[in-house]
């Protein structure tokens, strides 16, 4: 899955540490969602879009196989 | 039983474990096992360290696994994967166990014991290892 987690994160400049901690989640779990190698539940999420003050399919982008 | 319980300092699972170890260690000092009382009181002491070790917020992901103190979605997702595999191999290795104390009538199946603890462990912290690399 593509996410836009790390420009949106840049953007607001936070640290991958200060964002898992604003959304409950570890630095290591931000980490492995911008690098495409973990993909959220539906909860972390909708609490992600809520941070940034947008949507879930804004932020990520299920590749289709 | 949950692995993460904020309101205590370490989870849940890893206050029973140094619970037993606790409370084996009293009571088998009571029996008069000194040397393996003050055994079961190390490890007990060894796993709170590694508990509260795990718990800081700079610790890292695959600590976190290895010391059952997870802390989001993604470590239960991961511990349950690497645990998946320390299940299966307790199945198989429980019946090796039986086949051999049975076979062999051995008084030393407190050994076997020990070896299989041992070699669970080092499948756990082989797979966290494993699956903290792949997500």
């Amino acid at each position: 899955m593509n996410s836009k987690v790390r420009e949106l994160r840049q953007a607001a400049g936070l640290s991958q540490a200060a964002l898992g901690e604003a959304v409950g989640v570890s630095r290591q779990t931000i980490n492995a969602l911008e690098t495409g190698r973990y993909d959220p539940s539906l909860t972390l999420a909708a609490r992600l879009a809520r941070h940034f003050g947008s949507t879930i399919e804004e932020i990520f982008d299920v590749v289709e196989d | 039983m949950s692995l993460r319980t904020d309101r205590l300092p370490i989870s849940g699972v890893n206050v029973v474990l140094v619970t037993a170890f606790v409370v084996g260690g009293l009571v088998t000092l009571a029996l008069g096992h000194v040397l393996q009382a003050v055994g079961l009181f190390l490890v007990g002491a060894g796993g709170l360290h590694c508990a509260l070790w795990a718990r800081r917020p700079s610790a890292r992901d695959v600590t976190r696994l290895n010391a059952l103190e997870w802390r989001d979605e993604r470590d239960r997702q991961l511990g349950k994967e690497a645990l998946s595999v320390v299940g299966a191999c307790a199945l198989v290795l429980s019946i090796v166990e039986l086949v051999v104390v049975s076979v062999l009538a051995l008084d030393a199946a407190l050994w076997l014991a020990w070896v299989q603890l041992v070699v669970l462990m080092t499948i756990w912290a082989l797979m966290n290892s494993i699956v903290v690399r792949r997500g």
